[in-house]
């Protein structure tokens, strides 16, 4: 990761000019590039070396950069369906690690058995995480719609049959 | 009795896999937002979601080592 810091003025001088394009300021573009190309280089090395907690949060942290770094390089139906997502993900990686937490140190009468007990946990978290981020989504969708139609001078378009 | 009721630091915590597969898909998820920007270099772009997949699959697989917690203070 130091020698990274090595390369980064070469990478944002050299490398990510010639992605530039016809960009209004091209300087500022490729210095975007090269933190970006630094964002993921930084991830991918903790995801590979994670092993306590705080790693993990470090790596939600990263992830959310990453969704930082697209919002400000597109606008694009994708990347609502990617933050969409990470909203489901996010929610499902929090609650596992408050259950781990909280289960650190806890009582337990016959560890090692709870195989079936642990399988049926895990489809009812997916099944919580996945109803959580569905409900989140449709609140952002409805809050959005309220906005694209409450907001003067613009069209209410589509999202004003929405019921709010 | 209480010794051999708590759950050893060794053992696989609940929901450990439920866990680590959110992770893997949580940065794959990022990874994937920012490279289909189209923005990025080529080699960027096909090579970090797959370097984010072979270690997502290893590890939604079983064969990474489980988290781990920090050491909690003491009283």
């Amino acid at each position: 990761m130091i020698v990274y810091l090595a390369f980064f003025p070469l990478d944002a001088l050299i490398l990510s000019r010639f992605l530039v394009g016809n960009s209004s300021n091209p300087p500022l573009f490729a210095v975007l590039l090269a933190a970006v190309h630094f964002l993921l280089f930084v991830s991918i090395v903790r995801f590979y070396s994670a092993v306590t907690d705080r790693d993990a949060l470090f790596l939600s942290m990263l992830s959310f950069s990453g969704i930082l770094a697209a919002a400000v390089l597109t606008v694009d139906t994708t990347f609502l369906i990617l933050f969409f997502a990470f909203l489901l993900f996010g929610v499902s990686a929090f609650t596992g690690m408050e259950l781990r937490r909280g289960a650190l140190g806890a009582v337990s009468q016959t560890p090692h058995a709870h195989t079936e007990r642990d399988r049926r946990l895990n489809r009812a978290l997916g099944l919580s995480a996945l109803s959580v981020a569905a409900g989140s989504i449709v609140w952002v969708a409805c809050c959005f719609s309220s906005f694209r139609a409450s907001a003067p001078g613009t069209s209410a378009g589509p999202a004003s049959i929405l019921p709010l | 009795m209480a010794a051999s009721s708590t759950i050893p630091s060794e053992a696989a915590l609940p929901a450990e896999r439920f866990f680590r597969t959110s992770l893997s898909l949580l940065i794959l998820t990022s990874t994937v937002a920012i490279v289909s920007t189209g923005k990025l270099d080529i080699v960027t772009t096909f090579a970090a979601p797959l370097i984010v997949l072979y270690k997502g699959f290893g590890a939604g697989t079983g064969a990474q080592p489980s988290f781990h917690t920090a050491p909690q203070p003491g009283p």
